[in-house]
Formats: C-alpha cells, sequence, structure tokens
C-alpha cells in the first residue's frame, strides 16, 4: 500500500508556476467589484419589478370590481346603447314616411306589414 | 506589507476595514491555494479561476468570521467545496460533451511518472465524496489526518478508514488499466 501511496504522490507533484500574486490580487477586485455592481443591478431590477407589480395591483384594486364582471357590464352597456339608437332610426323612419306618403292609410298597412308597429310597442313595454 | 502578523490579526484588521489585510492574506494562502488546484485541475487556467472564486468567497464571508476554528481550515474547507462543484460540472460537462478530450499523454511530463494525472483524478473524482475529499486533501495538500477531520467534520478514525478504501479502491481501478 505504501508503494501505491508514493506512486500516488508522485504522479502529483506538478511544478506549476504561482501566479504573480499582485496582479491576481488586482484581477480579484476588479471581478468582485464587477460581481458587485451585477448583483447591484439584479436587486434594482426585483425592485422595480416588484414596484410595477405593487402599482398594478394597487391601480386595479381601485377599479372596484373584477375584470369579469367589468367586461359583462360593458357589455350591456354596448347592448343598450343599440337598442336605443336603433328606435331612434326606426320613429325617424316611420315618421319620414308617414310626412312623404300620399296615402297615409296605405303607409300605416305598410308599417303594420313589415310588424314595425309592435316592435315599437313592444319596447314600449 | 504585513507578514510577520498572524492570520486572526490580518483577519481582524479586515474586518476593521483594513483591505490591505486582506490582500496580505490573499498573497500568504495563494500559493498553497492554487497549488491545490492546479493539482487536481491540471490547468492552470482553471485552478487561477477557482483560486479567485474561493478568495472572492472568502472576501464576503470573513466580514462575519467568529475566529471558532483556524483561518487555513476555513480556507481548505471552501477549497475542497470548491472542488467538489468543479467535478461536479466537469462531470456535466462531460456528458454534455462540452469539454474537448485531451490529448494522450497531454498530462504525462515526466518519465517517472506511472500513470497520467488525468488518468488519476478521473479515478479520483469517481470516489465516494468523503473518500475523495480525504485523499484530496491528504495526496494534494498533505494534511494529517487530524486536520483533515477537522476540516471534514467527521473523526480522526473516519478520515483514516476513508483514507484507506480510497487508497485501495483506487490501487484495484489503476492497475486494472
Amino acid at each position: 500500500m505504501n508503494n501505491f501511496e508514493s506512486k500516488l504522490k508522485h504522479a502529483l507533484q506538478a511544478e506549476n508556476s504561482v501566479p504573480d500574486a499582485d496582479t491576481f490580487i488586482s484581477g480579484l477586485h476588479t471581478e468582485r467589484k464587477s460581481r458587485q455592481s451585477a448583483r447591484r443591478q439584479f436587486y434594482n431590477g426585483i425592485a422595480a419589478g416588484m414596484f410595477i407589480l405593487s402599482l398594478g395591483l394597487f391601480t386595479a384594486s381601485q377599479l372596484g370590481t373584477d375584470s369579469a364582471e367589468l367586461m359583462v357590464y360593458d357589455t350591456y352597456e354596448i347592448l343598450d346603447e343599440d337598442d336605443r339608437t336603433e328606435e331612434e332610426f326606426l320613429t325617424e323612419m316611420a315618421v319620414y314616411f308617414l310626412e312623404e306618403s300620399d296615402d297615409i292609410w296605405a303607409t300605416v298597412a305598410f308599417l303594420d306589414e313589415t310588424e314595425f308597429l309592435e316592435s315599437l310597442s313592444e319596447e314600449n313595454l | 506589507m504585513n507578514s510577520d502578523k498572524t492570520d486572526i490579526e490580518l483577519i481582524q484588521e479586515f474586518q476593521d476595514g483594513n483591505e490591505e489585510s486582506f490582500n496580505d492574506l490573499v498573497r500568504r494562502h495563494l500559493p498553497n491555494t492554487f497549488g491545490f488546484f492546479v493539482k487536481i485541475c491540471q490547468n492552470e487556467m482553471d485552478a487561477e479561476d477557482l483560486a479567485q472564486d474561493v478568495f472572492l468567497k472568502m472576501h464576503r464571508a470573513l466580514k462575519n468570521f467568529r475566529f471558532q476554528s483556524a483561518f487555513t481550515t476555513y480556507l481548505y474547507r471552501a477549497n475542497t467545496n470548491m472542488v467538489n462543484s468543479y467535478i461536479r460540472n466537469k462531470r456535466w460537462r462531460g456528458l454534455l460533451n462540452l469539454d474537448d478530450t485531451p490529448e494522450a499523454g497531454e498530462w504525462d511530463t515526466s518519465h517517472e511518472t506511472d500513470w497520467r494525472r488525468q488518468e488519476l483524478w478521473d479515478a479520483v473524482a469517481k470516489l465516494p465524496k468523503l473518500q475523495r475529499n480525504v485523499v484530496m486533501m491528504r495526496i494534494a495538500q498533505e494534511l494529517p489526518f487530524k486536520e483533515i477531520s477537522s476540516i471534514l467534520n467527521t473523526t480522526e478514525s473516519s478520515a483514516k478508514t476513508s483514507y484507506h478504501y480510497a487508497v485501495k479502491t483506487l490501487k484495484i481501478w489503476l492497475e486494472n488499466e
């Protein structure tokens, strides 16, 4: 065993040149400062991310309702708006037909055929 | 240069804000640390990188050093951990074929050397962790078993047993090749 161990140690005897201490120390401090700066940038990035996230959460919390409710609410608003526009359009068209027609009863019959009066009365209900 | 001061005195001065004391500590321990790494890496550039990483860790850690053990014990432990992570990384790089295989005989600079160092350290790297650590400290740093056991937080007899088994295993592996 001892012979084997001495062979092991002999195999490892390397003649290496130790790097110049002053150059090594200078490189060490340069690397340290560079890593310190990278670490600082990383923490700043995290802090900025946290700030943006908290700002986003705060803004969302100020809306009072969740996003799903907001979407449904907006959809109803749009539908109501559409109904009002259609009603105004139909009323204006009916008045126009009545004013422009020579035979008012024929116009009423026409409006009756198109079921305009029924739809107008349903909306008024 | 404060070469006449002890490690403890230099660390205390460094903790008080004297950066030059840290530099003196590096100057004092660089040859031994670099020598240990170069024996294992067989590559001076890798060894220098590992030495730099160890001293960078020391720069951070020594600010909170509590003097519960000798600085050399602390440094050897850091060196051993660094080598273990180097071996782990190298194993992964080997699996991923990121390193070129060295030319045969590249490390064999002596006609008297029976094995190439590369083969030897490949074999050492395959040993179980405790055995590997004991072998590295015993063969590459020539530390006494008492100090090895203190660095590895184990008993002296456990260190000796691990060394015995490690050498036995290496003998089988290397002599069968």
